[in-house]
């Protein structure tokens, strides 16, 4: 038999395993529906159609807050007026200060807990029930007047994050919307321009980098995890002309190719919903495509290392854990680089999100491609010796 | 001698015994023993001996200076000099280049990370200054880091501070510097404390009993024996229940000595709260098994469930949900109880809506065990 024969009939094993693979993972149909439905679901409740989101529930409103895509409910907010200074004819400018709030108010987007005693908006914030106050000092009108700055004192609550989110972003907003209705520009009129955040998707926008490759990730390595230690008839097999390499192989295909069809789906939804980029589709796909094939090959790994199904499952949670919880809070660049998960999160910020070229980031490529590569080996190297396969 | 297997001596024995069964195979598995006990001690150490700050570092600007002029200059030295925030700027003598050609570059830079922001000193600079003592100073900020970014908002504003104090230049203008309550600086791990602890005990309790129905091979047989499918049910609960109250204690007993993390509530109070978490994602765990006819099924619910959860308590917080969600509940009890100091009644909200979540999936697991559920593996 002739090398390019022998090539042949090994390509249309490999054809034959693959097709095999796919209709096992086909025929479990639930299995199949929350592959399907995660990733969807991902995409409509970021695309906001569920609803949630920034102040205002909108794309517009929340300033500052809502560009960090932070969960934001009504803050409530202590409020004391301290100043009996005169400064201009015919108004009250301190007074006018708090009308803006109970404005705010109004239009259901803060509550305002008015009081004159600053120890009783100490208890409340101590107690959560307000996440901020607001004190307007003694001489607020007069300093103003004069042309001089007014200091409003502002406590804040950082116990919880998302009221202080929420708190910060509409203090933000009710002092710059006073400050342009009364023409205070200050010595510096800033004209600050949030730059690179697109008009549409903001949520997906902020979700991206740390949502997507999570949930392909999982969804990869969990069902790559089962493929070798609960294939029953990978014993028989083993007996046939196919060879490990060849069985390993074709796992890998038909799994990638289902996740190849939910990156698509992905995609597709998410620029449906509004979705803006800077960079290119392609290199956005590929980083996707990158981070679910890793996922597979961790998840082929762990099935190949482990002697049970019930094993391979808590490989995958000790795994997917500690790097959820890694991305989350640990800020070490050397343990990050290492992580998958992590790894895909900086490719899509510096090449989806800022545009960037793929160039740009040649070390996070190349750990992505060894990692693949030497885990892909490891795994065919251990499921060929492993002796037990049940 | 008949025995009466429907009375409740003979239910609390059976389900004891179920228990004790239980028990013993859970025991025996080593891996989810490591599960439960060692990725808490891992975490919780990664966390708490690793370094955080919310200022992600140095801010590089680029001031495009159009005025040229001497108060230009000192506002530039402002920055440079600033000693306050580390802020790294560079002006258009650094790369030789015209303003216009500067400000194009800066442009051109801003979605890149070599920068964070620009400011631009409009030709008018000094004599608006002079003349009506304020002037126009446009700011373009990369929101796509908004850690970086609000660095950089602070560093701007400290900066304009510190020159308007230098040169007393002041005009009508409205400030605040924001304090924070409490004012004992907290740590990262103080601050993820509440989250973190919820998200490992609902993520290893709930993936662990993701299999208690689906990946037990002789429950097909003992359901043959007189036992009820529901007394199954509140066994595999309480099983899994007695380990997670090992769990609780490990981690608040690691945080407070290990970390140095400070209770402001009973500790009995703390866990209490903690083991009606562990309840529920016990309970919510063997609902999916349930409802499972494979592992893969069972811990894909798992995944399904936990992904969108965080994305509703972290991101989306749809208000009708977020209410109902685990995580929300706990950590948000946690945050009351253990730092804000108050009782356990007092978080009664939070203990009744995980109450009801609960009672809720019980009853449908038991409804769905006992009448719906066929097949076993």
């Amino acid at each position: 038999m002739g090398k390019l024969e022998k090539l042949n009939k090994r390509l249309f094993r490999i054809y034959g395993l693959y097709l095999k693979e796919l209709r096992v993972l086909l025929k479990d149909n639930f299995a199949m529906l929350i592959i399907f439905a995660l990733p969807i679901f991902l995409v409509l409740f970021l695309g906001g159609v569920f609803g949630g989101g920034g102040i205002g529930g909108g794309e517009g409103g929340g300033g500052l807050a809502s560009l960090m895509g932070g969960g934001l409910e009504i803050p409530a907010i202590g409020l004391i007026d301290n100043d009996n200074s005169e400064g201009f004819t015919n108004i009250d400018l301190s007074k006018m200060f708090v009308n803006k709030c109970y404005q705010y108010e109004r239009s259901g987007e803060v509550e305002i807990i008015e009081s004159n005693n600053q120890s009783e908006l100490e208890v409340l914030l101590g107690n959560g029930v307000i996440s901020a106050y607001i004190i307007i000092p003694e001489m607020f009108e007069y300093n103003i007047s004069i042309h001089f700055p007014a200091i409003l004192i502002v406590v804040i609550d950082i116990l919880e994050i998302s009221g202080l989110q929420s708190s910060q972003g509409i203090i933000d907003t009710i002092i710059e919307e006073f400050k342009d209705e009364n023409n205070f520009t200050g010595v510096f009129n800033y004209e600050i321009t949030r730059a690179n955040i697109p008009k549409t998707g903001r949520q997906l926008f902020s979700g991206l980098p740390l949502y997507f490759p999570m949930v392909l990730f999982a969804i990869a390595s969990l069902t790559g995890a089962q493929l070798i230690v609960s294939d029953i008839p990978k014993d028989r097999m083993a007996l046939t002309p196919a060879n490990k390499f060849e069985i390993i192989l074709s796992k890998l295909l038909s799994m990638q190719s289902l996740m190849t069809i939910l990156v698509i789906i992905i995609l597709i939804l998410s620029y449906f919903l509004g979705l803006q980029i800077r960079g290119s589709i392609f290199d956005f796909f590929w980083i996707l495509f990158l981070c679910a094939l890793l996922g597979v090959i961790y998840g082929l790994f762990m099935s190949s290392v482990a002697r049970e199904p019930l094993e391979a499952l808590q490989l995958f949670i000790f795994a997917f854990l500690f790097q959820i919880i890694s991305v989350l809070f640990v800020q070490n660049e050397l343990i990050l680089i290492l992580l998958p998960l992590s790894n895909a999160s900086h490719l899509i910020t510096a090449i989806a999100l800022r545009g960037q070229s793929p160039l740009s980031e040649p070390i996070y490529y190349l750990i992505q491609y060894l990692e693949c590569t030497l885990l892909f080996f490891a795994a065919y190297l251990i499921y060929r010796y492993k002796k037990a396969l049940l | 001698m008949s025995i009466d297997i429907r009375s409740l001596k003979e239910r609390r024995k059976r389900i004891f015994s179920l228990i004790r069964k239980e028990l013993d195979t859970l025991i025996r598995d080593k891996v989810s023993m490591v599960i439960l006990f060692i990725i808490p001690i891992c975490v919780i150490a990664l966390i708490g001996l690793g370094e955080f700050s919310l200022m992600s570092g140095a801010v590089d600007l680029y001031i495009i200076d159009y005025d040229d002029s001497e108060r230009s200059q000192e506002f530039i030295d402002t920055f440079i000099y600033n000693t306050t925030t580390e802020v790294y700027v560079k002006v258009k003598e650094d790369f030789d280049m015209t303003a216009q050609e500067f400000e194009e570059l800066a442009e051109e830079k801003l979605p890149t990370t070599e920068i964070v922001a620009y400011i631009i000193l409009v030709e008018n600079f000094s004599e608006n200054l002079i003349v009506n003592g304020s002037t126009e100073l446009p700011i373009y900020i990369d929101f796509i880091d908004f850690f970086s970014a609000f660095s950089a908002q602070a560093s701007i504003l400290d900066a304009t501070v510190h020159y308007q104090l230098n040169n007393q230049e002041f005009e009508s203008d409205l400030f605040y510097f924001p304090v924070m309550r409490p004012q004992a600086s907290i740590n990262i791990l103080q601050t993820a404390a509440p989250f973190l602890t919820a998200v490992m005990i609902f993520a290893c309790m709930n993936l662990i009993t993701t299999q208690c129905i689906v990946g037990d091979k002789p429950l097909k047989r003992l359901l043959t024996t007189p036992t009820f499918r529901f007394e199954v049910i509140i066994a595999k609960i309480g099983a899994y229940t007695i380990l997670g109250i090992f769990q609780i204690v490990l981690i608040l007993i690691f945080l407070e000595f290990g970390f140095n993390i400070q209770y402001r509530c009973l500790f009995i109070e703390l866990f209490l709260m903690l083991l009606l978490l562990v309840v529920n994602s016990v309970v919510i765990g063997v609902f999916f098994s349930s409802i499972s006819s494979s592992r893969l099924q069972s811990s894909q619910l798992f995944l399904f469930f936990f992904i969108i959860m965080l994305l509703i308590t972290q991101i989306v917080r749809i208000p009708a949900i977020v209410n109902f969600l685990p995580l929300e509940q706990a950590s948000s009890a946690f945050i009351e109880l253990a730092y804000r100091g108050k009782s356990l009644f007092e978080v009664w909200p939070n203990l009744l809506n995980l109450t009801i979540i609960t009672l809720f999936v019980f009853a449908i697991n038991i409804l769905f065990f006992q009448y719906i559920k066929k097949e076993f593996v």
